[in-house]
Order: structure tokens, then C-alpha cells, then sequence
């Protein structure tokens, strides 16, 4: 699976934005919580403080100053105003005096207005007082904590509070004995669990969808990502079925790179091609060049008291005529395109049209017409030279041995171009035309040297895994058809 | 016939002239592009015989040159490379014929006749003008089946005259196409040779195939069958 691009583009960049996702609201929740919580401890902080203001201590009786006359009603307000707070969260928040000795309570927030008082004690949540008592040294203003509840007979499950604890004392009678009492001002905390859990709630939701919503984003986004490489690849099929010559189109930048190489690579073959061929063709040039002259030499007025028929001269003018043909020979064979070099496929017509006109010069002598039935969609993967080549030597026959027309015609079979060159002349020996297609053989004798027009076209034909058959053509003369890749 | 080859290598180039010299033609020579060009731009050549692979000017620079100047006479290009791609590049630049290396000189000879008389319109190597004819290949001129024997000077003005049939040549024209460039001239040795031509071709002055335009030249007038026996 790993072997695709698009699917790791996709693994990696989905496990990223999950990740991120959950990470984001891990950290938002925990921050939310946090804060919450801070809020409350500090009411809860600020409570205890203002309402330690308003408690008095008379008689072994703790009562709110609310009762007293001299006490103003902006004193009454606050007090209303801070009951009114605790009675919010009805059961949840409350104020309490503990008194640790006799294990009760012995001031509430509430008191005894809305309670009976035999169910007072079990009314608030109570906590482990006995672990909260410190012994005291100095004031310490109420410090909140979340501290468990402890299960009662009214609260049995044990639950989160925010706690506020004042711890007083009074010197009560004369042995110095202090009482300790506890002051609680607590918050229950499940008001926070509840909303956190309904975040995290909304939060898992949207996180799926979310996910859901990426994925399909992501496999979009893919597509536009992996878009360049398919069309990339498309480019370069097109240049293996020779349509193209290069890669051409714009891409993405991370794939210059990979683009220029290929181009580099398929100019460097080409160069090297043509490198060889350009220096096997000099080489054959350049040993004709000398090999012409040697023959000049010996029909010049150098030798012109040497009869005809002398050994020597006749054996050397043989070698020589001997050389000049294996050169033309290699250089030919040389010439031909082999099949693995990347050739571009192109339109026959253009260079038929050019060879038409060339043969009635190369032909002027006789009255004929060349038909040229190939439209501009015949194309087959052969070089400009070697298509040269080719149709100029099968031409070049057709028109030689023609009557009075030449006629070529294209089609497409398959993934082949077939191509037929007819002539009316004579047609080709019925005994063994394949023999023709041999090289060295010639078909006319009589011809100025280059009678192996045949072979090479064989050659040429053969080397792009192509066909050549000699058959016999609708107007009675000679057939070639070639079957050439497309 | 004046015809200019160019061939930068030697000992082939002095084979070719003086191989064509002897079959009846008046030769230029040059060693490379750049006299080639000039040769063939410049002086009244009536056909070229021209290597494609020179130093300089190529050869197909000289033909595309000669073309680009209107000049219509005759070119053969020499050359050692035979694909097609070459053959088809010199032809469209304007070259008639095409040899490959090595060259015989008989054959060079035979395609310039070929090529001259073709391009002056004549189908056949044999320019019949009755009672006149003319071989180009076995440089014979015949009246009513009767060979006159010319010498090698009577034969080419005879020859330039026929193939011109019906123009008016001038005498310098004529000059020209005798003499080379180096060659002493002397314009009344021309007249000379009408004379003889007139009496060995018509020594009872009845068919006056010669005419002489005072000031201006001369012209062959016999009605000749060009395009006898075309298909």
C-alpha cells in the first residue's frame, strides 16, 4: 500500500490532522476545566472570606449578624446577595461551622429556615474533618481545595467539592482548652464534570465528523496532488509510442528535476545516434573520396600504355570497385535506425510529396505520374532519414520499372501502417521475389550501381520491427507492401 | 558547350575536365566553393557540374545562389553521399541531375549532353532538323543519310546552333562556349567556321541553315522535330 504516493500523501496527512485534532482537544478541555475550576475556587476563596465577616459567636450560638438591629441593610444586602449565590446550586453549594468535638454542625447558610433541624446534619455533604484540622499558628486566609465528600446516610456516593476551610477556635471557660471548628464553604464540582462531559461529547462528535469531512478532502486533494505524475506518465507513454519527442508540459517544480533528466537523456541518445552515424559517415566519406580518386588515377593518361586487360590492373580496379561497395554497404546498414532509439512517429505524406516531385526530375525522360493516396494521418514511427531512404529507393524503383504510373497508398491495420507502392510496369520475377529483398542481389542489372535499393529498404523495414512483401500490384505490374509501426 | 566544374579535389577535377574536354566540351574548373560561386554566377556557363562537399561555399550554396539569380542553365551535382535525403535536398535546391562518386567521365558527358539537350526541349540524342541530324553521343552530323565529317571546332558551334535552333546567338555567346577562359580569343575565327559549316553542310547554297543577323549573331533556321517521338 505504501508503494502508492497517493496513499501515503493520504496516511501521513490524514494521521497528522487526526492526531492534531485530538491533541487540540485534549488540551482545549484540560485548559477549560482549569479555568473552571479556578473560577470557582476563587469564589469559593472569596466566600469564605466575606462571610466569616457577617458570623458571629455569642453564647456557644453562631448567628449571622442579620438578626442584629444595629447592623445596616447594605451589611443585609451582601448577605442576601451571598445566600443568594449558595442557594443556587441548591444541594451543591452550601456553608457550614463544623464544630470538630461534638462532630456537627453547628451554623448553616441555610439554617434552619427551609430545614428541619433533625435532618440538618445529614443534609450537606460532609467531608473527613479530622484529616482537615491543622494545628494553628497563624491566620491563614481560606485556602480551596477539591477535596471527596464522605459517604453518608443522605449522600452516599462520594463526590467532588470545591472546599474552602477556615479553621477558628475559641478559649472556652478558664483551662485554655480551645474548641476547634471548621468553616466549609464548598461547591460541588460535578456542575464542571457535567459541562466537560458534554463538551468532550460535542467534541467526539465533531471530531468524527471532521474526520469524515478530511478524508474525503484529503482523497480529493490527492487526486490534485498525484495529477501531475499521471500526466507525466501519460507524456512519457507518448514519447515510447513516438508521438512526442520530449516532455514538454508544465509541472509542478519538485518534478523539473525528473523531467529535465528524461529530456537529457532522450537528447542524449539522440545525440549519440546521430554522433555515430555522423562519424561512420565521415569515415565512409572520407575512404571514397580517396578510393574515387585511385580510379580516376587508373583510367587517366597515366596509364594509358597499360592495355586494358592487364592482370594487375584489372585485379586492382576490382578491389577497388570491391571496397567502395562493402563501404556503401556498411555505411548504409550503419545508417538504419535500430528499433530501441526513441523515434518520434510522423506523417509519411510531407516527404512522399517531397520524393514525388524529385523523381520526375530524377526521371525526366519519361512520361508518367506519380499518385500520391496518403493522407495527412498516415504516420509511422520511423526517422525523417531512414523514411528518406526507404521510400526513395522503393519510389525510385517503381518509377523506374513503371509504364506510365506509380501509385502510393497508405491504411491503417491495427497498430500498423500499410503502405503500397504499385507500379504498371513489368511487376517482379514470379520464380522468387523474396530473393529480391536479399541484399546484394540486383534487380536491374543494368543500372548505375545502386541495385541494392531493395535490400536496404529490407534493412530499414526490418530494424523497426516492421514487414516488407513483394506482391502483385491491381495494375499488373510490381506490389510493395510494407507494414510499419505506427 | 561551356561547362564549369567544381571538385576540390584535385587529381579527380583534372581527370573530369580534361575527360570532357576530349568529348567536345569547353571547361571550367575550380577548386572551391567561393571561385566555384563566382564562375557560376559570372560567366556564360551553359552547364555545371558541381561537388556537393566543398570548402568554403558547399555546393548546395552555389546551386541555391545560381537559382536565386535567375540563372536556369543545366547543374549536375557530384557527390560521394547517396541516401536520398541528400538527393532529394539538392534536386529541390534547384540541381537537374545527380551523380554519385566516382564519377566516369563518359557518363558525366553523357548525362550533360542529356541534360542540355533537355533542357533546351529536345528529347532525343539525336537533334533532327532535316535534312539535318545530329548525334550528340557519337558527335556525327548526317545530311540526307550523307555524314559530314567536321572538325572538333565546326562540331560544337554546329552543336550550339542546333540546340538553340531558332535563337539568335551572338557571336561573343559562341566565343564563350569555345573558348575557355584563359584561351586566346580572336572573334573572327567564328566567322571562319560559319563559312566552313556553310559550305560542308550546304555546298550548293540551297538550304541556308545558317543565317547571319548583321550586328547581332547568327541562327540556325532549319524547322527541327524537337519532341519527334515523345510518348
Amino acid at each position: 500500500m505504501m508503494g502508492s504516493l497517493r496513499s501515503r500523501q493520504l496516511v501521513s496527512g490524514f494521521t497528522i490532522i487526526v492526531v492534531g485534532i485530538l491533541i487540540l482537544g485534549v488540551l482545549l478541555s484540560i485548559s477549560i476545566y482549569t479555568s473552571k475550576k479556578d473560577t470557582i475556587k476563587d469564589e469559593m476563596e472569596r466566600l469564605a472570606l466575606n462571610l466569616m465577616g457577617y458570623i458571629l459567636y455569642e453564647n456557644g450560638v453562631f448567628r449571622t449578624t442579620k438578626s442584629d438591629a444595629d447592623a445596616d441593610s447594605a451589611t443585609d444586602e451582601k448577605l442576601i446577595d451571598i445566600q443568594s449565590r449558595l442557594s443556587v446550586c441548591g444541594r451543591g453549594c452550601f456553608a457550614y461551622i463544623w464544630d470538630v468535638k461534638a462532630q456537627k454542625i453547628v451554623w448553616n447558610s441555610v439554617d434552619g429556615d427551609l430545614l428541619p433541624r433533625g435532618k440538618l446534619d445529614n443534609y450537606f455533604a460532609l467531608f473527613d474533618f479530622a484529616a482537615l484540622v491543622e494545628p494553628q499558628t497563624a491566620y491563614k486566609p481560606p485556602v480551596a481545595r477539591v477535596i471527596k465528600s464522605v459517604a453518608t446516610e443522605s449522600v452516599p456516593t462520594r463526590e467532588d467539592y470545591m472546599v474552602a476551610i477556615q479553621q477558628f477556635s475559641f478559649r472556652s471557660g478558664n483551662n485554655g482548652d480551645s474548641n476547634p471548628f471548621l468553616f466549609i464553604v464548598a461547591s460541588t464540582m460535578k456542575d464542571v464534570d457535567k459541562e466537560i462531559d458534554s463538551l468532550i461529547r460535542v467534541f467526539t462528535i465533531l471530531f468524527f465528523v471532521s474526520v469524515i469531512l478530511i478524508l474525503i478532502a484529503q482523497l480529493a486533494s490527492s487526486f490534485w496532488v498525484v495529477a501531475p505524475i499521471r500526466e507525466f506518465e501519460e507524456e512519457v507513454n507518448q514519447i515510447e509510442k513516438g508521438n512526442k519527442e520530449f516532455i514538454e508540459d508544465e509541472y509542478p517544480e519538485e518534478m523539473l528535476p525528473i523531467k529535465n533528466t528524461i529530456n537529457a537523456l532522450i537528447g542524449h541518445e539522440k545525440g549519440q545516434k546521430q554522433r555515430y552515424k555522423d562519424s561512420l559517415d565521415d569515415l565512409a566519406h572520407s575512404l571514397k573520396t580517396p578510393l574515387a580518386a585511385i580510379q580516376h588515377q587508373l583510367e587517366g593518361e597515366n596509364f594509358v600504355d597499360i592495355p586494358q586487360d592487364h592482370p594487375g590492373l584489372a585485379s586492382i580496379q576490382n578491389e577497388i570497385e570491391h571496397m567502395q561497395e562493402i563501404i556503401s554497404r556498411q555505411l548504409r546498414k550503419a545508417m538504419v535506425t535500430t528499433d530501441n532509439a526513441i523515434i518520434m512517429s510522423q506523417p509519411i505524406r510531407p516527404i512522399l510529396v517531397r520524393l514525388a516531385n524529385t523523381m520526375k526530375k530524377v526521371h525526366h525522360d519519361k512520361q508518367f505520374e506519380i499518385h500520391i493516396k496518403v493522407d495527412e494521418f498516415a504516420k509511422c514511427r520511423l526517422d525523417t532519414e531512414d523514411m528518406m531512404e526507404l521510400f526513395g529507393n522503393l519510389l525510385n524503383n517503381s518509377c523506374r520499372f513503371c509504364d506510365q504510373l506509380v501509385e502510393v497508398s497508405a491504411r491503417r491495420e491495427q497498430d500498423m501502417l500499410v503502405v503500397d507502392i504499385d507500379d504498371d510496369g513489368m511487376g517482379f520475377p514470379s520464380d522468387n521475389p523474396a530473393k529480391l529483398l536479399k541484399r546484394g542481389i540486383r534487380e536491374d542489372s543494368k543500372t548505375e550501381g545502386q541495385g541494392i535499393g531493395l535490400a536496404v529498404s529490407t534493412e530499414i523495414v526490418s530494424a523497426v520491427n516492421g514487414r516488407i512483401e513483394l506482391l502483385m500490384s491491381p495494375y499488373v505490374g510490381a506490389r510493395v507492401r510494407l507494414y510499419l509501426p505506427t | 558547350m561551356r561547362v564549369l566544374i567544381v571538385e576540390d579535389k584535385a587529381p579527380i577535377r583534372e581527370q573530369l575536365a580534361n575527360d570532357l574536354r576530349k568529348n567536345g566540351f569547353t571547361v571550367d574548373a575550380a577548386g572551391d566553393g567561393a571561385q566555384g560561386l563566382y564562375l557560376a554566377t559570372e560567366y556564360p556557363i551553359d552547364i555545371a557540374a558541381i561537388d556537393l562537399g566543398l570548402p568554403h561555399v558547399t555546393g548546395l550554396e552555389i546551386i541555391k545562389n545560381v537559382r536565386a539569380k535567375g540563372l536556369e542553365y543545366p547543374i549536375v551535382t557530384l557527390t560521394v553521399r547517396d541516401r536520398w535525403e541528400t538527393k532529394v535536398e539538392v534536386l529541390e535546391a534547384g540541381a537537374d541531375d545527380y551523380l554519385v562518386k566516382p564519377v566516369h567521365a563518359e557518363e558525366l558527358a553523357a548525362r550533360l549532353r542529356a541534360l542540355l539537350r533537355r533542357t533546351k526541349g529536345w528529347t532525343q540524342a539525336e537533334l533532327n532538323c532535316p535534312p539535318l541530324r545530329l548525334n550528340l553521343s557519337e558527335q556525327r552530323v548526317y545530311v540526307q543519310d550523307n555524314e559530314i565529317t567536321l572538325t572538333a571546332y565546326e562540331y560544337r558551334v554546329l552543336e550550339h546552333l542546333m540546340l538553340h535552333a531558332g535563337q539568335v546567338i551572338s557571336k561573343t555567346h559562341l566565343t564563350d562556349s569555345l573558348y575557355e577562359e584563359d584561351a586566346d580569343r580572336d572573334s573572327n575565327v567564328i566567322e571562319v567556321f560559319i563559312r566552313r559549316l556553310r559550305q560542308k553542310l550546304d555546298p550548293d547554297e540551297t538550304l541556308k541553315p545558317i543565317e547571319t543577323l548583321r550586328g547581332r549573331g547568327y541562327r540556325f533556321t532549319l524547322d527541327c522535330q524537337r519532341a519527334s517521338n515523345q510518348q
